[in-house]
């Protein structure tokens, strides 16, 4: 009775927590599947291009040209330090931005000419940005001017609180960072799950908004944390000090009252605090912890097609130079992902060949996914493949036709692949190199191979394995069904239809009693062997492999209940070595 | 010209971004609020009587800001001027009866240097606090104590804090007022039955505007430029662009709009934000177009923009989970049986320009 019982609440409590996690949209289930490949595949992290390095590309592309700017100005100390390490990078970026120098030129002399114009008590102060923030961050021009508007000047009151939300990698703590740091206000950047405690969050919004190298300041409560920021609004700085925290979805779970608390810093510490919330939920998933306060709320689109860049187009001159119709054709729609994505150019190709291959990426791939930093990540993956052609000489640059035909298979087979990324991009170039030299091992990004390893184990442990398999799958009232000794009853009730039933190979495993272990196998293993200690401490070695895990029962008078975790390929491949036929006796394919 | 209009900005921003300036404005239904609460704390004061009581009202109609203004006129009065102590707490902060009396000694400047305090046990900082408090007499200052949340101090353990604050209010040692602020009505059930019987039931209620004329002269206040304003010409034509403002159909509809959706202040300086803030030299003045914008952003379907940035795939999985969810009738699921599921494949199968259609929606 209470197995049933704790059974079902088990599994109640499962469901639950997956339904919360639909609720928080579809992108949280893909950031889950995402997560579990990488889980499968944690040591090739190193490799892969994240969403988040398209923040990183900008903030570089920022660093640099907040250099130019700050060089004629007097340079601050702070960016020293920056300068030399991503010395490497600069390279990189300065390709990146190459067909936007004209323009950022332009822009610099106009800025020079505002700052004369606006006169000496620098009244448009912040406006003098507008422009080369745009030129930084294409297509979210819109949402530039509102929080410039919003900000006001550093030494103006702001709004207290600030909710930014989009879709996954829309730019939003992209934006948010390069306009904070082009004001030069102080602001602390801080990202909520690695910020998992209230402690950690107070101390490490301390130590940014103070510039403390080692990343942490003591800080216990709210009250002490209102305390330091009091204590440095008035000896350091006379501007509004901007608190910016990343994945606010993570507030509601640290405690009740911190949420309503920071977005009420600055009625609360009486200075000038902004707290900006940037999260991929929308309000209303908040709110519930929020104490009714309402922040203003600000929306990033997704990168659309439409936008002004078809007239950067143009203006490159490069659709003359395309020989394809259809391509000139094909390429003035998608407007600002282009933009973006082209930001990616590697050194020396042409910018106008890489488009027309992004193009590609963007056609085939927007149905599934338009997640910009996926789709960054597969077109790194991909771009030497599409380049193979013209370096060994069969095809030139122009005919993007043979092209196509060369790269269309490859695209196909990184489509059903897309988030998961089962192997690493090296492990991905090693395959296929491997495949090029006429090995006939791995299909294009079909992943590693399963490991083959059959597990050795003694012959008990092997019946006990299945056994505790068919019990986690099968729900109980059916063992009368499988494994009583009377055949005719089963025969017979097999031909009644069925109504429809939940499959449990679906449900995920069901923990069960020892007792019920024991009558499975028992009735499953053909010989008769007496109930020996020798059996029980199997049951634990199983436990301590985790093949088999012990649920932590809280009430004492019930027995031990276990649950099994293999999947029904592993449990196949044992059953197979010892001629068991375990899918006769599974209910959900009888 | 271009002065007047960023000096207009700062002051408007000031206005609408903190409760210090108000614009001198005092609203009809606060007036007797108001006029209550400023009696109670000068008999404190003036006459050392101990007194408790509680603002309610929901939230952002303006509790702060009548405590805020109280004081002010308190610091006006020459016979309250320096009498007095004002003790802040917020539930939401002080989150335990040990952290609210250290934030009380500290405000209270009780000498002794803060490492003593925090290295103090509970029990023994209470003693020294009451008996700091309960050694004086009538003579003494007078203390305010103002509760933000009151109803989050109910949850501490014990209640002691409440419970020791209101006795000494009952009692005739230090005058004490204790003032507190919610927005639970039921927020004296709350209340242990020691602590209620020490409390003075004196309850104030306050109501966001009833009527739409009150909110609208509100609005005005609030954008109206003070009449020592510096730039005179420019102040002039604010002025006349304000009063045009709010004869203007497009403005009054956002206003409505806003008025209905709530009708608090704190609703209307969201509404404002916008338009003030992109007041710049080439845009001096505040347009209609403004507060259309502004009320469209502040109430935009959020989640019918963000399900328009997924991409097809993305959206039949959700359309599967929807049809899923419906069919299990409130059973739990788990995101395998989506995935395996029939609504899911069958979406799948859909022809290529069936995929559009979708994406079309």
């Amino acid at each position: 009775m209470s197995s049933t019982a704790s059974m079902r609440r088990s599994q109640r409590h499962r469901a639950k927590s997956f339904k919360s996690e639909l609720e928080d949209g579809v992108q949280a289930t893909y950031k889950a599947i995402k997560l579990k490949s990488l889980e499968k595949d944690g040591r090739c992290a190193s490799n892969r291009i994240y969403g988040e390095d398209y923040e990183d590309d900008g903030e570089k592309a920022v660093d640099e040209v907040e250099e130019e700017l700050t060089e004629t100005d007097s340079a601050s100390e702070e960016q020293h330090p920056k300068r030399t390490t991503k010395k490497s990078a600069r390279n990189r970026v300065e390709q990146v931005s190459d067909g936007d120098t004209g323009d950022a030129g332009r822009q610099e002399e106009e800025e020079e000419e505002g700052e004369d114009g606006v006169g000496e008590d620098g009244v448009h102060g912040r406006w003098r940005h507008y422009h080369s923030l745009c030129s930084r961050l294409p297509g979210r021009e819109r949402q530039i001017q509102l929080l410039l508007s919003l900000l006001g000047e550093p030494r103006q009151l702001t709004c207290p609180a600030l909710y930014v939300y989009g879709n996954t990698s829309t730019g939003k703590t992209l934006v948010l960072k390069t306009i904070l740091s082009s004001l030069q206000v102080p602001h602390a950047f801080v990202n909520c799950i690695e910020c998992y405690s209230p402690k950690l969050l107070y101390g490490t919004i301390l130590a940014h908004l103070m510039g403390d190298t080692s990343g942490y300041v003591r800080c216990d409560s709210m009250p002490s944390f209102i305390r330091s920021l009091q204590s440095f609004a008035d000896e350091r700085t006379a501007e509004t000090m901007y608190i910016v925290l990343d994945k606010a979805e993570r507030l509601r779970e640290m405690n009740a009252t911190l949420l309503p608390s920071l977005l009420r810093l600055s009625e609360l510490t009486h200075r000038q605090v902004c707290t900006i919330l940037v999260s991929e939920l929308v309000w209303e998933k908040l709110a519930m912890s929020a104490g009714g306060l309402r922040p203003y709320p600000l929306h990033f689109p997704q990168y659309t097609r439409e936008s002004d860049c078809i007239v950067l187009y143009n203006s490159e001159s490069f659709c003359s130079s395309a020989a394809n119709e259809n391509f000139t054709e094909t390429c003035n729609m998608e407007g600002e992902v282009l933009a973006i994505m082209s930001l990616d150019c590697p050194e020396g190709e042409p910018l106008s060949f890489y488009r027309t291959f992004v193009n590609h990426v963007w056609n085939v791939f927007q149905y599934v996914c338009r997640d910009l930093g996926e789709l960054r990540y597969l077109s790194s993956l991909l771009y030497p493949k599409y380049c193979e052609p013209v370096e060994s000489g069969e095809t030139s640059r122009q005919e993007t036709r043979k092209l196509w035909r060369h790269i269309e298979p490859y695209f196909r087979g990184v489509m059903s692949k897309i988030h998961l990324r089962e192997i690493s991009s090296a492990q991905w170039v090693k395959a296929q190199v491997q495949m090029d030299s006429g090995e006939t091992s791995t299909s294009l990004a079909q992943g590693v191979p399963q490991s083959k390893a059959v597990l050795e184990l003694p012959y008990f442990s092997k019946y006990l394995l299945i056994a505790s398999y068919l019990a986690s799958y099968n729900p109980s009232k059916t063992d009368k069904k499988f494994f009583s000794k009377q055949k005719q009853a089963r025969t017979r009730k097999s031909k009644k239809p069925r109504k429809e039933k939940p499959n449990h190979q679906l449900l995920g495993p069901k923990p069960f009693p020892l007792d019920r272990l024991m009558a499975i196998f028992y009735s499953i293993l053909e010989e008769a062997v007496a109930p020996s200690a020798d059996i029980y401490s199997q049951i634990s070695s199983l436990v301590t492999l985790q093949l088999v895990s012990q649920l932590h029962t809280k009430d004492l008078l019930d027995g031990p209940k276990y649950k099994c975790l293999m999947t029904l390929d592993a449990v196949r491949q044992v059953a197979r070595t010892v001629g068991f036929d375990l899918v006769q006796y599974l209910y959900d394919f009888n | 010209m271009t002065t007047g209009a960023a000096a207009a900005e700062t002051l408007l921003r000031n206005r609408l971004f903190s409760d210090l300036d108000d614009g001198g404005y005092v609203p009809e239904n606060k007036k007797e609020v108001l006029g209550t609460v400023q009696q109670v704390l000068e008999r404190t004061i003036v006459e050392s009587e101990g007194n408790s009581l509680l603002i309610i009202g929901p939230r952002g109609c303006g509790k702060t800001w009548v405590m805020d203004s109280v004081f002010r006129t308190l610091q006006g009065d020459r016979r309250c001027k320096d009498n007095y102590i004002r003790v802040y707490l917020n539930g939401l902060v002080h989150t335990d009866d040990r952290l609210a009396l250290l934030e009380i000694a500290r405000q209270l400047n009780i000498d002794s240097d803060n490492e003593e305090h925090t290295s103090m046990s509970f029990s023994a900082a209470l003693d020294y606090l009451l008996a700091a408090l309960r050694s004086g007499s009538g003579a003494n200052q007078s203390v305010i104590f103002v509760l933000d949340e009151f109803d989050l101090f109910a949850s501490h353990k014990n209640q002691s804090l409440l419970y020791n604050l209101l006795d000494i209010s009952q009692s005739s040692h230090n005058p004490i007022a204790v003032v507190g602020l919610t927005c639970r009505l039921d927020v004296v059930e709350l209340l242990e039955k020691r602590v209620k019987s020490r409390f003075s039931h004196r309850q104030l209620l306050l109501f966001p505007h009833s009527e739409f004329r009150d909110y609208a002269t509100l609005a005005q206040s609030l954008l109206s430029l003070p009449i020592n304003f510096k730039q005179r010409q420019f102040r002039h034509e604010w002025q006349k662009n304000i009063q045009k403002l709010l004869q203007n159909a497009k403005v009054l509809q956002a206003l409505q709009q806003q008025f209905r959706l709530s009708a608090d202040v704190r609703s209307l300086k969201t509404l404002l934000l916008l338009p003030v803030s992109r007041l710049s030299p080439t845009h001096p003045q505040l347009a209609p177009s403004d507060f259309s914008l502004s009320l469209e952003l502040i109430h935009r379907d959020s989640l019918g923009a963000v399900m328009k940035g997924l991409s097809v795939l993305e959206l039949c999985l959700l359309v599967a989970v929807r049809q899923i969810s419906e069919l299990s009738c409130g059973e739990p699921f788990n995101f395998e049986m989506v995935y395996c599921g029939k609504q899911w494949s069958s979406l799948l199968v859909t022809p290529r320009y069936g995929n559009h259609s979708i994406l079309q929606l």
